[in-house]
């Protein structure tokens, strides 16, 4: 029996998770190294705690049998007792070896993200593909897989807590048989939803390898990209082309599915609407949102007159900024009509 | 130590959104512009999602080999830390151990398998140590983990009789250990040795 030794990578420190450093408290990490015995039954594997420190690296000293070992990444949480299974890795003797890499245009690095408006790119890194024309198709080939599940609209689970991932999509497979870097680019998600600004969900992309006497397909490493929807608001307390002829009405502005990392406000300017133009920002407008999932916020203006510095037809627009830039959700444009024009005579009588 | 380290990443944070809060906070001139879009719309997504899916790169790709007709993701989808451990509870307290890593559990611990009440999680060393009273470890080899060489009688003996709960580990980490292979039933082959004897015979007679 031919035993070899596979580098052990702790990934907690980087994978701490899914979560901000204030729930990073709500979670403890277990890796765990499992030998596969080939006979398909994993009932019949064998399961290892390795034990790790919370970050850093190690070697496994628990040799890789011929039938090859996984080796997965948790993290659970308290309350409620939920397990995540955040990475896991496939090793063997003769395996290729492959990387997931998804990026978009947000930089947070903890789980990718992007926006169902906005594209994203997915680089897999193969090596240990054999050239040679002969060899088998599991030594030549390694197999990717897309899958896409959409989250709930509404409750508990619409943030991909605890959603059962057996039910996502198989969207589509291909093949790699070439070592090296292979970059796919993708314009929107393909997340199903029936209106397509407000689809929330992950896209998966994993790589297994093929078949072969030894042990079935076996995921080498798979990477997620949540997509979260685009926002909306609507205003309400002033209309379209209404006059302000004398204190500005309260303004309620209800913003729907605001982005994880984003800065929303409402800005006025005088003039009629023009894409592209920054006014006063409304005093207490403001609303700035770092998490990890979208929100609902509803901002009530009252006081607002003291930004309206003339009469005349001026835009108020909600903003919103995030990492992909700045858009503008909604607008309305009204009428100041302050001026208070007297008409009177002074006359005398003796 | 670790809250040091979480207060400081926190403390980041903070600085990070007051130095950006205060970046776009600052007075700007109407007049000024940025680049700015309206929010897209479904009708235009849904434009830009048909001309997307006409091209997956992943079907450009090329053909996938192997087996098609079942998705190798299934299986790792569901699988379940918690289904795949048994709980050790003392205290409120808990950590998780591989399935048929507990080789003994006497009657009077029984109570200290599964989750009881409001919990906290610590991973195994810090578990053990803090309950080093009532778990013993007994650390096996590759060979005994794989069920391919079996306990020696005096081991399973001192296993069993043990007042305290027992945890097979490997390299201090525990380690499921799979039962030993049945050794071949003498009789069952006497038996069968019977039967084609019997088998024998019959055809002798009906020749």
């Amino acid at each position: 029996m031919k035993y070899i030794f596979l580098p052990l990578i702790a990934l907690l420190g980087l994978s701490a998770a899914l979560v901000t450093p204030a729930q990073a408290q709500d979670y403890t990490y277990f890796v765990h190294q499992i030998q596969m015995d080939g006979d398909g039954d994993p009932n019949n594997d064998l399961d290892w705690d390795v034990s790790v420190d919370q970050e850093g690296s190690e070697t496994s000293p628990l040799a890789i049998n011929p039938f090859g070992a996984r080796f997965e990444l948790w993290a659970i949480r308290t309350n409620p007792l939920t397990d995540y299974l955040i990475d896991t890795t496939y090793v063997n003797s003769y395996i290729p070896v492959a990387e997931v890499v998804i990026t978009s245009e947000d930089p947070y690095e903890v789980i990718p993200r992007t926006r169902a408006d906005r594209p994203f790119s997915v680089s897999i890194v193969v090596s240990g593909l054999s050239v040679d024309p002969s060899a088998p198709d599991p030594a030549k080939s390694v197999k990717l897989l897309r899958h896409v599940q959409e989250y709930p609209q509404t409750g508990g689970k619409k943030n991909g807590k605890n959603i059962d991932r057996g039910l996502a999509t198989l969207l589509s497979q291909g093949s790699l048989t070439d070592n090296g870097t292979h970059q796919l680019d993708y314009a929107v998600t393909s997340i199903p939803g029936a209106n397509r600004a407000r689809v929330r969900g992950e896209e998966r992309f994993s790589v297994y390898s093929l078949a072969d006497f030894q042990a079935p397909e076996s995921q080498l490493d798979s990477s997620f990209i949540q997509v979260w929807p685009v926002a909306e608001s609507t205003v309400t307390g002033i209309t379209n082309g209404e006059s302000i002829k004398g204190v500005a009405p309260d303004v309620s502005v209800r913003l729907i599915n605001l982005y994880p990392d984003s800065w929303t406000y409402a800005q006025v300017y005088k003039g009629d609407p023009q894409l592209g133009t920054e006014g006063i920002i409304v005093p207490s407008s403001s609303y700035l949102l770092d998490r990890t999932t979208p929100r609902n916020k509803t901002i009530n203006l009252r006081d607002w007159d003291n930004v309206i510095e003339e009469d005349g037809r001026w835009t108020m627009e909600i903003i919103t900024r995030t990492p992909f830039g700045a858009d503008r959700l909604s607008y309305v444009s009204f009428d100041v009509e302050r001026t208070i024009l007297i008409n009177g005579a002074v006359t005398s009588v003796e | 130590m670790k809250s040091k380290a979480t207060a400081t990443s926190s403390t980041l944070i903070v600085i990070s959104i007051i130095a950006t809060s205060l970046t776009w906070a600052a007075p700007r001139s109407t007049s000024d512009t940025t680049q700015m879009r309206d929010v897209a719309k479904h009708d235009e997504l849904s434009l830009k999602l048909r001309m997307a899916q006409q091209s997956d790169p992943v079907k450009n790709l090329g053909p996938a080999i192997g087996n098609l007709e079942v998705d190798p993701a299934i299986p790792q989808f569901k699988r379940s830390f918690l289904d795949s451990s048994t709980i050790l509870c003392y205290r409120g307290v808990i950590t998780f151990v591989p399935k048929r890593a507990v080789l003994h559990v006497p009657e009077h611990l029984e109570s200290r398998i599964g989750v009881t009440g409001d919990i906290e999680i610590k991973n195994w060393p810090d578990f053990y140590l803090a309950n080093r009273g009532w778990i013993r470890t007994i650390e096996v080899t590759r060979e005994q983990a794989m069920g391919d060489v079996p306990f020696s009688e005096a081991t399973l003996e001192a296993i069993s009789t043990s007042s305290s709960l027992i945890v097979a580990t490997f390299k201090n980490g525990p380690i499921a250990v799979r039962p030993p292979p049945p050794e071949p039933d003498e009789d069952e082959d006497e038996d069968e040795d019977s039967e084609d004897l019997a088998n024998n015979n019959t055809e002798t007679e009906n020749r």
